[in-house]
């Protein structure tokens, strides 16, 4: 298993690893990577290694999903209609009305 | 109305707090508009109540466990049944969803389809009204706007939201008299609904500045209650059938509390308007004109008060005239339909 001169590991016949540890001077680096290579891939990644918190929350995108999920269009509902609405028949200036659709279908948005 | 006109691309939705209108035009010129009163009463369900629908033919949704009677008619059981008012579910407040009432928005996206129909043509061009963000409340419409826009979506059409103001300078062509030259759809549109005031700016049809500030109809009717003690229902009828704002009855207090409401709302609209156009420096080079439509701005003698207050107000804009909308019950869904339309327009073009 080795030996410990001045806490220092100085081997063994069986090590395969050679890992530099001190008591006083831990490579916290070396010993993660040297287990990561023993395991292998784990499906983790290290994220923020920094200690930043990314601020990642799309706040467009929760909003349309949870617009989304809120049109619920009841199918269970019984009514006694088919169709709404009084209806009111109104006259417009046809002329005023078409060089206003002209005038708008050129605009950009 | 489908089977009896022949209709163009485009399809207007004015989603209000009292009312819904959905406006499409025909292929000779008119506009036909679909109206539903927007509120609902419920009743639990039990054989009375069964009885009370049968007998009164009213119209009604029916979910797990309750009754709801709809549109004109919640209004009717509800004076029937109770004096208090307080009891009709309003599906909208200030504008927008009402946050609270989970239930009454679906029963709402169910009574829109109902009105709606379907789209004429794949994808239809649809616009809603949407408020522009209050200055008096803390209301957000990007949600509001999305849900309905997925809604919309859902049911086959390509739908977009529009300013409810908008839509009044777009039936109405407000235009700016400047270095002899008139510009078209310039000036300033109120749309005086039940909850709120939308106002904004437009030139050559683009907003320049929109805002809403809500305590309008319902509020003024809300208040004379309070100080008279006679029921918003008797209330909303003196308004609707008696008060003539050039020719108040001083004596009939509920006439003279209305006559005092009105102004110290059309007072305070104006006082934002100079406020807000102020502040953001808004400049027309031209005189322009004031264009009107709503619900409350149907009161008699509505558009004399309104001159009579804009005169007292020192605007930052020259206003050459106050004019009312020729149907301005259905101004705003119109102007919805003709944006809806020009949207047709564009894609045919593309």
């Amino acid at each position: 298993m080795g030996e410990y001169l001045n806490g220092q590991k100085t081997g063994s016949g069986t090590s395969t690893q050679n890992v530099n540890i001190t008591q006083q001077n831990l490579d916290v680096a070396a010993i993660a990577k040297a287990v990561a290579e023993a395991l292998g891939k784990t499906g983790y990644r290290t994220v923020n290694t920094k200690g930043e918190i990314v601020d990642d929350f799309d706040d467009q995108a929760s909003l349309e999903r949870l617009a989304n999920a809120m049109v619920v269009q009841k199918q269970d509902s019984e009514s006694n209609f088919d169709r709404l609405g009084t209806v009111k028949k109104t006259k417009g200036d046809s002329k005023e009305v078409q060089n206003t659709i002209d005038l708008l279908s050129d605009l950009k948005e | 109305m489908e089977k009896e006109y022949r209709f163009k691309p485009g399809i207007g939705v004015d989603i209000g707090t009292a009312n819904i209108v959905i406006t499409r035009q025909t292929e000779d010129g008119s506009f036909i508009n679909k109206f539903h009163r927007n509120m609902l009463y419920p009743l639990d369900i039990s054989d009375e109540s069964s009885d009370l629908l049968d007998r009164g033919d009213y119209l009604y949704v029916k979910t797990n466990d309750k009754y709801y009677i709809i549109g004109e008619d919640a209004l009717n059981v509800c004076n029937a049944i109770s004096s208090n008012t307080n009891t009709i579910v309003r599906p909208m407040k200030d504008g927008i969803l009402n946050p609270n009432l989970k239930e009454s928005s679906d029963l709402l996206f169910y009574i829109i389809k109902a009105i709606l129909g379907k789209p004429l043509v794949e994808k239809e061009s649809l616009r809603f009204t949407c408020p522009a963000n209050s200055i008096n409340t803390d209301n957000d419409n990007r949600f509001h706007q999305m849900i309905l826009t997925n809604f919309f979506t859902q049911l086959g059409f390509t739908a977009k939201p529009m300013n409810e103001a908008l839509g009044i300078v777009y039936s109405t062509n407000p235009v700016m008299k400047s270095e002899g030259k008139d510009i078209p759809l310039t000036g300033i549109a109120m749309s005086w609904g039940a909850g709120m005031v939308n106002v904004v700016a437009c030139f050559k049809g683009l907003s320049t500045a929109e805002f809403s500030c809500t305590k309008s109809g319902d509020n003024i009717d809300e208040q004379v209650e309070k100080v008279t003690g006679i029921s918003r229902s008797k209330v909303v009828k003196v308004k609707e059938k008696t008060l003539d704002l050039d020719n108040v009855d001083m004596s009939d207090r509920v006439q003279a509390a209305l006559s005092i409401y009105y102004d110290e709302t059309i007072e305070r609209i104006l006082f934002n308007i100079n406020k807000q156009f102020r502040e953001k420096k808004n400049e027309m080079d031209g005189e322009i004109e004031i264009v009107v439509a709503g619900g409350t701005s149907m009161a008699k003698g509505f558009i004399g008060r309104m001159e009579k207050i804009v005169k007292k107000t020192n605007l930052p804009f020259k206003i050459y005239q106050v004019r009312h909308s020729t149907n301005p019950f259905y101004a705003v869904a119109e102007g919805t339909c003709i944006r809806a339309m020009a949207d047709h327009a564009k894609s045919q073009k593309q």
